[in-house]
């Protein structure tokens, strides 16, 4: 008998095991969605900080390259003599691994604000908050989804390791897989991680597009001609949003 | 309206910037505040709405010291415009006009009858304004726009910082004129800060000529023409080398400030960023030693960037004066070629500024061209 091929054994696996396949697929998601909360959650307003206090900047991005520049693998080694083994290493491995380009991004997006459009701000009133929420994060913000972007992807792509040390995830399939030498049980394992990787920046992506300052008038400018009803509906041809080429943003 | 009383601005660094001002604003007017850059002029007017503070002295507005008010408050009360018009470019012009009503909470129905007006008001037509983004209108439109959200509020004073300092001399002609015709509807009290002397004694009720952070003079356009108070007064306003003016005299009183230099040693992105942010198609490059390197362009960087090579690939040093030598024919013939900036070195090769087809220079050359044409018609 003819020993069975690759495709063949990777369906009856997928189709026996598949409750487990899903199970990985959600801690992995759990995981990886958890360490990017951190990042997000610390990282973002450390970034804003940053950008008011430009003497330690330097310092403050330069140790957020140090933990990016550890390989990996090693910082999960390392983390293990503080936090023992499990989730709770990977997930701050991963967070310690993934704040660079999202501290970086905030801290350039907001410095990058033209110093023009805030003075102005300023100059009508607007106090330090409004300035940071109605001008500075806004018009940050593409920048600092490219950091987010960025950051998802590696995290779910490195989660994976997060068995290597006893933390559970699609990096179990991928490990066992290897151990026992099943090829369909690592591509069980990665091509689920591939994929979320994918969502995950895909999504983030049409995110940011969907908050493109040329989006978003051309919604208000849609959204006005239905309340005004028919009477506008005639100059439809005429709105320059739609004929004009999107010069980029400013 | 707005009286200072002996204001003194020190930097930390110890510049004195504004000196000892005493100055009253009346209502109603446009007061223009204009000398030679580094007079003080925008610090004045930045001390009107806090955004500078003074060092010594007071400040009233309608009676009020403005020192003892909230800095938010009362700039919410104060319209200000800019050069770079500073529009929110995430916003449309709506919600840009909009901006300083929504800070006082108008109702919503206020806002946008007021939107529709003051659009109207400057001939831009509302369905086909209203949700376009600052990008996607032209120079000219955005400083309207910027001028309108100052008014939004309707405040009794507004402070312009320059405002059509970065626009073609077409549409800046156009602007103020406009600005003058609105004037006249509002009088609002407008404090207005130029470089430009043609721009003063077009626009100024009053004109207030300052110095190292000193009045010269105050006095209506027709006073510091006809009764300069000095020397000083008397070369500023031009009227004096004016007549002196020949096609064969130095090019000394045409050269201004180099609006944007850029040092040899930045790259093309750095240079991009910087034009693009100030609105140029041009600027000087100079290098660490202090030396002239060439004349840049927006679209040559732009490919030099796009193709990684040094902006020094992209210097155009053939056209120059030398302001040792150079007659006031040869400029205005340089820029009957082309009207953009010329630069100007001296001998040992510094950048000493740029002539261009705006403001005084483009004053001179027209009327020595008049004059040419007159004779030759003769």
């Amino acid at each position: 008998m003819n020993r069975p091929g690759f495709f063949e054994l990777l369906w009856t696996y997928v189709s026996r095991q598949y409750p487990r396949i899903i199970n990985a697929t959600i801690q992995h998601i759990q995981i990886s969605g958890t360490a990017l909360l951190l990042t997000l959650v610390f990282c973002i307003p450390l970034g804003i900080y940053i950008t008011r206090k430009e003497k330690i900047a330097p310092y403050v991005i330069a140790a957020a390259n140090v933990f990016q520049t550890i390989p990996s693998l090693a910082l999960l080694g390392f983390l293990i003599f503080i936090l023992g083994i499990g989730n709770k290493n990977a997930i701050t491995a991963l967070f310690l691994y993934a704040m660079l380009p999202v501290l970086q991004n905030t801290y350039l997006g907001i410095r990058n604000v033209e110093k023009s459009v805030i003075q102005a701000a300023r100059g009508m009133g607007m106090t330090d908050m409004q300035i940071l929420f109605k001008v500075e994060m806004p018009l940050a913000t593409p920048v600092i989804i490219g950091g987010i972007r960025v950051a998802s992807v590696w995290i779910i792509g490195t989660a994976a390791l997060a068995a290597a040390i006893g933390g559970g995830g699609l990096g179990q399939l991928i490990f066992s897989g290897l151990a026992s030498i099943r090829n369909e049980v690592i591509v069980a394992g990665a091509v689920p991680a591939t994929l979320l990787a994918l969502f995950a920046d895909g999504g983030l992506k049409a995110l940011a597009s969907y908050l493109e300052p040329q989006r978003r008038a051309h919604r208000l400018a849609r959204k006005a001609r239905r309340i005004e009803g028919v009477d506008l509906s005639a100059d439809t041809d005429d709105d320059p949003s739609e004929k004009e080429p999107p010069d980029g943003e400013t | 309206m707005v009286d200072f009383e002996s204001v003194t601005k020190q930097y930390p660094d110890g510049t004195v910037a504004v000196d000892k001002l005493n100055l009253t604003i009346e209502k109603g007017k446009i007061v223009v505040l204009i000398g030679p850059s580094g007079c003080g002029k925008t610090t004045t007017l930045k001390m009107v709405n806090r955004l500078e503070e003074p060092s010594r002295g007071v400040i009233r507005m309608g009676g009020q010291n403005i020192l003892k008010m909230n800095p938010v408050d009362l700039r919410r009360n104060i319209g200000y415009v800019i050069q770079d018009t500073g529009l929110m470019p995430h916003l449309t012009v709506t919600e840009n006009i909009a901006t300083v009503p929504n800070l006082l909470r108008w109702k919503k129905e206020r806002v946008k009858a007021r939107v529709e007006e003051l659009l109207h008001m400057a001939g831009l037509d509302p369905k086909l304004y209203r949700y376009r983004l600052p990008a996607q209108m032209s120079g000219g439109q955005r400083q309207r726009i910027g001028v309108l959200r100052a008014l939004a509020a309707e405040p009794e004073v507004v402070l312009m910082d320059e405002p059509f300092g970065a626009l073609d001399p077409i549409t800046r002609d156009r602007l103020q004129g406009e600005l003058k015709e609105i004037q006249n509807t509002l009088q609002r009290t407008i404090i207005f800060v130029t470089h430009d002397i043609d721009e003063a004694l077009k626009l100024g009720d009053q004109i207030v000529l300052m110095r190292d952070g000193r009045v010269e003079q105050i006095g209506s356009p027709e006073d510091l023409q006809q009764n300069p108070a000095n020397a000083f007064v008397e070369s500023f306003i031009g009227e004096d080398r004016l007549a002196q003016i020949t096609p064969e005299a130095g090019i000394d009183a045409l050269v201004e400030d180099a609006p944007l230099i850029l040092k040899a040693s930045s790259g093309p992105e750095k240079a991009l960023e910087r034009m693009e942010r100030v609105g140029r198609e041009t600027a000087q490059v100079v290098g660490e030693d202090g030396l002239w390197k060439g004349m840049v362009w927006l679209n040559d960087i732009k490919n030099a960037e796009r193709y990684g090579k040094p902006i020094a690939s992209t210097y155009r040093t053939k056209r120059k004066l030398r302001i040792e030598d150079a007659r006031i024919r040869e400029a205005a013939t340089l820029l009957a070629a082309s009207s953009e900036p010329i630069p100007v070195v001296d001998a040992s090769g510094r950048l000493r500024g740029i002539v261009t087809d705006a403001g005084f220079a483009r004053m001179t050359i027209a009327r020595l061209t008049r004059g040419r044409h007159q004779k030759e018609s003769a």
